[in-house]
């Protein structure tokens, strides 16, 4: 990982919900925003509809900083409940369910608490394309799932040297205990032994760590596909004093950070 | 509402943002009958899921702008019933007509043996209206239908006009418009919200509350013994104040309305009040936590919605005197200013608020006088009128 140009995205919300295997009622979330997840985002700000190409987004690289990984939240959504029943789920054969069974339970899985810092590195005018829309975006971005709607900056900027400053950015996690550094976790698609000089005795991430199966191939409603994609795994001991808090703390903290790289997260390029 | 003038901007996102106390309740419960939580910035709050607060707008919505709408396969046989029941049509003729309505349109059709009632094979999923309309169309074609056969097979042909009931098939509600088809059709005809609601979530962290209970049994107390009750149990409940969020893609809710600025008006303005204040209705009748809220931001944006969540990541403390509502406006009024300055100002066409406040937060621009007042300019702002 010499310097590469990408951008920096802040993926950060209440709640978010990165599906990896979801059928039917048992909707699920990965750990760490997933590469599909992530490009329909991309998607979703270039106004691209469902089944439309995706080629060129689904080239770039994703690497992932977990500032905070979160806590799993299950939900339960119920459909159809207290209606009469012309307003319930229509079953395959057009029917209506038995009054009693009306009601269908989902379980919808989300990551509370999260915060991830996102690196996309790949051909130069695609990055530009995908930052404009970031900035100005077709449809309101979410993080999963249209009720999970991001903490505004989504946008940090776009970087020359993309993964030093992804390790260096401000963290958005609270400062706790006496600790020199903190652990912090990096998820890739690519090997990940050039984000930081290996740290003794840690795996340097150069090896695959498994398997995801969120490498899209459509978005197409009813021929959406993924291909499964090495995942790499790396965790780097960073600086304590890095942790910047919470909300408006945070938001300060990165004001400053940003100040000299980039005149201002999601602003046009000076 | 301070709107800027000059900029030029098109505004394309409408954000409202909610501040409001909801007294002891449970809005939205899980499989357990437990109140709903979040863990946020450590802390665990209360949340009222996005789909609950969105059905409670939407019922709202609906019985204000007295819009329904119906998902059915049986669009002809509900116009024959309207015929019959309430235009005294005679149940043969009506039925008639019925078939010939579902089998007019460009949607394959199916008969039942039985019945022989037509039914279409996919959903029409259309605002209640369309049967009266569809209904309309009967009448004009009255003297056709009574010289017509009936349908009795898939490769009939209808006595009605097909690119007439097609057109009252694809009219859509303003719920639809709004909040999109909520589940999958059989057919390839979805359409996408336009409105982004997200789940509530109280600005502090609150602890959930175990009610015990029991009920008293009338005959027992009647004969003094007081050893007993009827019946025991327990029931969860919290108290909070509670940040909700909601945006409205203004050009996606145009283009679902093909272009209708006076319609995307009204249906921004009406979702925009249902949104402010509705409340979902769990356990009403035990704790009547009717509340208004405290306070309504609305920031009609060019460049992007915007959530202030992160105003609330860090939990909010009570004020000195105690409360939450009030550090919650505050939390709420600096973080704006923050993220705003961050993203260099840009972006806030006009900005506004409402609410119960003494104070005079500058930062969310200017104060309504009243709800309908701040939705009024909003909207105005949002859809400019020509020549404004």
């Amino acid at each position: 990982m010499s310097a590469e140009a990408g951008l920096l995205l802040h993926l950060a919300g209440p709640l978010q919900s990165w599906g990896e295997r979801s059928k039917f009622n048992e909707r699920d979330t990965a750990p760490f925003p997933t590469r599909s997840g992530v490009i329909g985002l991309l998607a979703c700000a270039l106004g691209r509809r469902r089944g439309e190409d995706i080629d060129d987004l689904a080239r770039l690289s994703l690497t992932v900083r977990a500032d905070r990984p979160g806590v799993l939240l299950r939900d339960l959504h119920t459909v159809g409940g207290g209606l009469p029943a012309r307003h319930t789920v229509t079953t395959a054969e057009g029917k209506k369910r038995p009054a009693a069974a009306a009601t269908l339970l989902s379980h919808r899985y989300y990551l509370a608490d999260a915060v991830f810092t996102a690196a996309l590195t790949g051909p130069a005018d695609t990055l530009r394309t995908c930052a404009a829309a970031l900035r100005e975006p077709f449809w309101p971005p979410y993080l999963g799932r249209r009720s999970c709607p991001p903490e505004g900056p989504l946008l940090l900027g776009e970087f020359d040297d993309i993964h030093r400053r992804l390790v260096e950015l401000p963290l958005a996690r609270t400062r706790r205990g006496t600790a020199d550094t903190v652990p912090v976790v990096f998820h890739g698609d690519r090997p990940l032994g050039g984000l930081a000089p290996a740290e003794t005795g840690a795996p340097d991430g150069n090896e695959a760590a498994g398997q995801v199966n969120d490498q899209p191939l459509t978005f197409h409603p009813q021929r959406r596909a993924h291909q499964s994609r090495p995942r790499y795994q790396r965790t780097l001991h960073l600086p304590a004093e890095r942790c910047h808090g919470l909300g408006t703390d945070y938001l300060h903290a990165l004001a400053a950070y940003l100040a000299p790289h980039t005149p201002r997260p999601e602003s046009s390029p000076a | 509402m301070a709107a800027k003038s000059g900029t030029g901007a098109v505004a394309r996102f409408v954000d409202v943002h909610v501040v409001q106390s909801v007294p002891f309740a449970n809005l939205n419960r899980d499989d357990n009958n437990s109140v709903k939580t979040v863990s946020y910035g450590g802390a665990e709050r209360t949340r009222v899921s996005s789909q609950s607060w969105k059905r409670a707008a939407r019922t709202y919505f609906q019985e204000r702008m007295g819009e329904a709408a119906l998902r059915t396969r049986r669009i002809g046989e509900r116009v024959a019933r309207l015929l019959e029941e309430e235009r005294d049509w005679p149940a043969t003729l009506a039925a008639r007509a019925g078939q010939h309505v579902a089998a007019g349109s460009s949607i394959k059709f199916e008969v039942d043996g039985d019945s022989a009632a037509v039914t279409t094979n996919a959903m029409v999923y259309v605002p209640g209206s369309a049967v009266a309309e569809l209904a309309d169309l009967a009448e004009e074609f009255r003297g056709v239908l009574e010289a017509a056969k009936d349908v009795r097979k898939p490769s009939d042909k209808s006595a009605l006009p097909k690119d007439r009931i097609d057109a009252v098939l694809r009219s859509r509600n303003g719920v639809i418009n709004l909040f999109g088809r909520m589940l999958a059709e059989v057919d390839d005809a979805g359409v996408d919200g336009a409105v982004q609601v997200a789940h509530a979530l109280t600005t502090h962290g609150t602890d959930i509350e175990l009610d015990y209970f029991s009920a008293v049994d009338d005959v027992t107390d009647f004969w003094g013994d007081t050893t007993g009750s009827a019946h025991m149990g327990h029931a969860e409940f919290s108290a909070g104040v509670f940040y909700r969020f909601a945006t409205i893609d203004l050009k996606e809710l145009a283009d679902n309305l093909g272009g209708d600025l006076a319609a995307a008006r009204e249906l921004a303005a009406g979702f925009t009040e249902a949104f402010v204040l509705s409340l979902p209705q769990a356990k009403k009748t035990a704790t009547a936590p009717h509340t208004i809220p405290d306070l309504v931001h609305i920031a009609v944006r060019s460049d992007r919605p915007l959530s202030f969540a992160a105003a609330f990541e860090k939990p909010v403390r009570p004020g000195r005197e105690g409360g939450y509502s009030e550090p919650s406006r505050d939390a709420l009024a600096k973080y704006a200013t923050a993220a705003n300055t961050l993203l260099g100002n840009r972006g806030v066409v006009a900005a506004g608020w409402a609410g119960t406040d003494e104070k005079n937060p500058k930062e969310l621009g200017e104060r309504a006088v009243s709800f309908p007042a701040l939705i009024d300019t909003a909207i105005a702002a949002a859809y400019p009128q020509v020549g404004q």
